[in-house]
């Protein structure tokens, strides 16, 4: 595997991986209290599935080697990054003080990193795509 | 075409030196622009706070804890309640230079049934009010009715959205303006509605406040002073008569805060100077020795061709492409730690923080960004100056 090859690859799996870890750990949604837990922890639980999602993503396109294959990936992980930027307090509700560590922590943290691995995803599927195109182009003009 | 090129292609074909350079100028950019930020963010804070609390003098119980319960409670929202007996608010208005006198009462809900945090309650006296009307009459004009609550910034219930306070549905019926302090996650409401969430305190069996009705107790009261009277002198006659109680000059109050955000503010704005020198210095230094380094490069450009100008065009070009790239990175990355995180800066400092507006942060970004270019465009000016002047034949003959 070429690093240079890959750089958006690792790149996707080291932000994807820095989500679902920190989702559960770093920068977790408030805890448990008094045996019930708050609307906040089903936004967490769905950030932590849709990183898991992406972690096997970009796992599958660091060893694909078809770039149409890579390029449908990227575009996947860029919905996905941007649904998960989207889950805490709009798609699912935190809690009512914006001073509790959902506000606080949680919702920046997973904004930010999801913002970030869309803008890596976003740029891997514009890239492979071009790539993609050109060498069809190639393949065609040969064939002809 | 080439030459109009050649600038990124020069910084693209060394991609570590580029990146140390972008890196500092980074560097540069989200310690002039943060510091900017968390400087304005502090100070807007403390300006809220001042406007906010309205009041010339709070006279509290005069138990040690009540003065710095309400300091918690104005600074990080930590919700606490203490009482007074009510004659008391007629005896504080007899002093003399006493003009306007208002009452509030504290209450602190149960967990609130959405989150896991108490909420701070706040009875007030809609007829003697002049510290929060103010500031209610933004949001909302008409009296507040049964079961009706205005509620602070921080708390994430929609005006017309109703929030369950030991059981009672009590509707928002306006928000208040953010203001970087603990008013922002309080309740306001009338004794009324204080008096109906007791009785419902009691009945799900939360005892603690069964014989403290507003009926019998006050918290706080908040005084305006007479104008020509020292608010000083008020408050000591207040102390001196009234037994029980401790006046405490609002100014005081923010002067303690005040100090700490000075100290906090003058660190912050030490940083800042300090990187900006250390990174102007990097950057004159590492020009410098590129300067050198590159000395038959340029000289092979002159002997293709082009003029002393355009050598000087070249290197400023560079600098030029290396801070725009460190500015852009610079300020998506600090934009991203300060505004997120401005909550929690908050509460770790424990001091008033008010992000500033949208078309504040657009000026604090344009000014780092002139700096930096500014400072990239010194530093290499000197290298631009040398190897423009340098002797072409002179440097190509070294080499042999």
């Amino acid at each position: 595997m070429k690093i240079k090859e890959n750089i958006f690859g690792i790149a996707e799996l080291l932000a994807s991986a820095v989500l679902t870890a920190g989702s559960v750990s770093v920068f977790a949604a408030c805890g448990e209290h008094e045996g019930k837990y708050m609307a906040c922890h089903w936004a967490q639980n769905a950030v932590t599935l849709i990183g898991v999602l992406l972690i096997i993503s970009a796992l599958i396109r660091l060893f694909t080697r078809d770039n149409g294959v890579r390029a449908g990936i990227a575009v996947t992980q860029f919905l996905l990054s941007a649904a998960a930027a989207l889950i805490p307090g709009t798609i699912i509700n935190l809690c009512m003080m914006e001073t509790m560590r959902c506000h606080t922590i949680f919702k920046p943290a997973v904004i930010i990193l999801a913002v970030i691995s869309a803008a890596v995803s976003g740029a891997d599927a514009f890239i492979t795509i071009r790539k993609t195109d050109r060498s069809v182009y190639v393949t065609e003009k040969a064939a002809a | 075409m080439l030459r109009k090129k050649l600038p990124l292609k020069n910084l693209l074909k060394k991609p570590f030196r580029t990146a140390a350079l972008v890196l500092i100028a980074a560097f540069m950019t989200a310690a002039l622009f943060g510091g900017s930020v968390a400087s304005a963010s502090l100070q807007n804070g403390l300006e809220s706070l001042e406007k906010r609390l309205g009041a010339d003098i709070i006279v509290v119980p005069e138990e040690a804890e009540a003065k710095i319960e309400l300091e918690n409670i104005l600074l990080q929202g930590t919700p606490a309640y203490f009482y007074m007996d009510k004659s008391l608010r007629e005896r504080i208005a007899a002093v003399d230079g006493v003009e306007l006198t208002s009452a509030q009462y504290f209450l602190v809900s149960a967990n609130a049934e959405c989150c896991s945090v108490q909420v701070q309650i706040i009875g007030f006296d809609e007829a003697t009010d002049f510290t929060i009307k103010p500031w209610l009459k933004e949001t909302y004009s008409d009296t507040l009715g049964e079961n009706e609550i205005i509620v602070g910034s921080s708390l994430s219930t929609q005006v017309g959205h109703s929030l369950k306070l030991y059981g009672v549905e009590c509707k928002a019926v306006g928000k208040l303006d953010a203001t970087g302090t603990g008013l922002d996650t309080a309740i306001y409401t009338t004794n009324d509605t204080v008096r109906t969430l007791i009785r419902a305190s009691q009945e799900k069996g939360i005892g603690v406040l069964a014989k403290q009705s507003p009926d019998d107790v006050i918290s706080s009261v908040y005084i305006k002073v007479k104008d020509g009277y020292d608010i000083a002198e008020v408050a000591g006659n207040i102390n001196l008569t009234v037994d029980g109680v401790e006046a405490v000059r609002t100014r005081s109050m923010i002067t303690d805060t005040a100090d700490r955000l000075s100290a906090i503010s003058g660190g912050i704005n030490a940083a800042r100077i300090a990187v900006w020198v250390l990174a102007a210095v990097i950057m004159t230094a590492a020009f410098s020795v590129l300067a050198g380094v590159r000395r038959r490069e340029f000289a092979v450009l002159r002997t293709i061709g082009f003029s002393r100008r355009q050598l000087g065009a070249e290197v400023l070009s560079e600098s030029g492409m290396i801070c725009a790239a460190g500015i852009a990175a610079g300020l998506i990355v600090t934009a991203l730690t300060v505004f997120p995180f401005g909550r929690l800066i908050e509460q770790r400092t424990g001091l008033p923080y008010l992000s500033p507006n949208a078309a504040a942060s657009t000026g604090y970004a344009l000014t780092a960004a002139a700096a930096v270019l500014i400072t990239g465009a010194l530093s290499s000016a000197y290298s631009a100056y040398r190897l423009s002047r340098a002797d072409t034949g002179n440097i190509l003959r070294e080499g042999d």
